[in-house]
């Protein structure tokens, strides 16, 4: 029988996948990176711990269903993970003006370089954190998957659903309003 | 030296806390996270398209299956009545008798009955002494199919269970489907703390499956500001009504947002999006079932409902502070 000795000495009967990867290994391998994307797709740093803590458990409870033919354990559990944020944010009751859901920015061709820069230097990391956690979700996503977790482009896409190049688009976008978001006390400073 | 955006965001420090990992073990243990079920929106999208030109094998089986139910026997007294508190009442006059018994830890489960439509396939358990297996229930067919649970209902004085799985895949409605349901472990939960008690049980079944009707045509798209919504089948099975639907657009990634104030004891955030069938005289009919399966941009809806008589039908999809649209489904 498959099992994991978890720290209580109990077993966690199970939970090792049919690829041979155990738990407690996806766990630990994992978590930093799983915990990187929360707190950016999260509003605060509690809904963050929770995110990962169940994006984490969603993965373990379902590591017996990963089948290696099917495609990379990392494709895998991205998906798992993007799910249990959505779903973790559907449970927060999060709420967005109806109409800014649906004003698509143009896309930005010209040179920002020097207003980010500025803007750059002047900003902390939690601020920027926090910058990045006001976006709509799918923009928080795709920054978290690429800048939280690390992914490429294909893998950001892969765990969402779309093609390499709608990844690479939509995170163009995302970044284009964080840098919009980010220019905002800078304007009002003015 | 200034840095770029992006490599600001690369160089985050974001360090994890020391208790998300004991946490996230310690939870998996104690929820005895066991088998995993294989979601069914991970069959591959080819089976749909199989499932189309299948159909019209599964017709043909048809005068079979209605001799399987010439023969079911009634069931009834408690598992009329777990039925009913599942919404599946319609089904107590269809269940095929089965009577399989596996005894292990002590533990004897009988498999008492089952039913299986298109959309869904329904056990009736016996645990005694009383006791859960859902957690652990999984259902395979003679191809090695997987099912998973969707919901199920136990009573605790009685042992009695009622698990709904998702449809049996394509080729057992020809075949009829040779299902085995293994489950690992019986969870005792009569008050007190929930116990598992680990075992082997293995119980067999053979049943006809209640073919599907895909009807025809299919309602026109429609339209909530620039999100559309696209009816891509509408499948009649049994005592229920199935409905899958995809949206594309700026709507999409927020259909399962929730809206309105959180006060205690009056009011709790309710459903941005919202998917209901009216009968010919406006009155809601009861749901069975909701599922999404996303990804970014478009998302893929299945809803059930509860339709035991044909007439006119009335889709009626929702967004609030967008906007909704009707359409009419005729069921034969």
């Amino acid at each position: 029988m498959s099992g994991l000795a978890l720290a209580g000495g109990a077993e966690c009967p199970g939970v090792t996948g049919r690829s041979g990867l155990r738990a407690e290994e996806l766990c630990r391998s994992h978590a930093e990176r799983v915990f990187r994307f929360a707190a950016m797709v999260a509003r605060g740093n509690a809904e963050a711990e929770d995110i990962a803590q169940e994006a984490l458990l969603k993965a373990i409870r379902k590591l017996d269903a990963y089948d290696p033919a099917r495609g990379s354990i990392e494709a895998w559990l991205w998906s798992i993970v993007v799910s249990a944020a959505r779903d973790a944010g559907r449970a927060a009751g999060r709420r967005l003006a109806l109409w800014e859901r649906l004003t698509r920015l143009p896309e930005q061709s010209e040179s920002i370089e020097t207003i980010e820069s500025i803007v750059l230097d002047r900003i902390a990391d939690a601020q920027l954190l926090d910058a990045v956690r006001s976006l709509p979700s799918r923009d928080r996503t795709l920054i978290a998957l690429r800048f939280g977790a690390g992914l490429d482009h294909a893998a950001s896409g892969a765990a969402v659903g779309i093609s390499a190049a709608a990844a690479t688009m939509a995170l163009r976008r995302a970044l284009h309003h964080l840098r919009r978001r980010l220019e905002e006390p800078n304007e009002q400073d003015a | 030296m200034s840095k770029t955006l992006e490599e600001r965001l690369t160089g985050l420090l974001i360090p994890l806390p020391a208790t998300v990992v004991p946490r996230v073990l310690a939870q998996a243990r104690k929820q005895n996270v066991g088998t995993a079920r294989r979601p069914p929106w991970l069959a591959p999208v080819a089976a749909v398209f199989l499932v189309l030109g299948f159909l019209a094998g599964s017709l043909y089986a048809a005068p079979r299956f209605a001799d399987a139910l010439a023969s079911a026997p009634l069931i009834g007294g408690p598992t009329a009545a777990l039925l009913r508190s599942i919404g599946l009442a319609p089904l107590n006059n269809r269940l095929t008798a089965i009577n399989d018994v596996a005894t292990s830890s002590g533990y004897r489960v009988t498999l008492i009955a089952g039913y299986a439509d298109a959309t869904q396939t329904v056990l009736v358990l016996r645990v005694e002494p009383p006791a859960d297996l859902f957690e652990t229930s999984v259902l395979t067919d003679q191809f090695g199919r997987s099912l998973r649970p969707r919901n199920g209902v136990f009573d605790s004085s009685t042992g009695n269970s009622v698990i709904s799985f998702a449809g049996l895949p394509w080729g057992d409605s020809l075949l009829g489907a040779r299902l085995t349901l293994h489950a690992s472990a019986l969870q005792l939960n009569l008050g007190g703390p929930v116990t598992t008690v680990p075992g082997n049980w293995n119980l067999h079944a053979i049943l006809a499956v209640e073919p599907g009707q895909h009807l025809t045509p299919l309602p026109a798209d429609g339209r909530l500001g620039a999100t559309t919504f696209h009816v891509s089948s509408l499948v009649r099975s049994g005592p229920s009504l199935q409905v899958d639907m995809r949206v594309e657009g700026p709507l999409a990634s927020h259909l399962t947002d929730l809206v309105g104030p959180a006060i205690p004891n009056v009011s709790k955030p309710h459903p941005v999006f919202d998917v209901r069938l009216l009968d010919a005289r406006g009155v809601d009919v009861q749901s069975l079932s909701s599922e999404m399966s996303s990804g970014l941009g478009s998302e893929n809806g299945h809803w059930r409902w509860l339709v035991t008589t044909p007439g006119r039908y009335r889709l009626v999809v929702s967004f609030e502070g967008v906007g909704q649209f009707e359409r009419t489904i005729d069921v034969p």
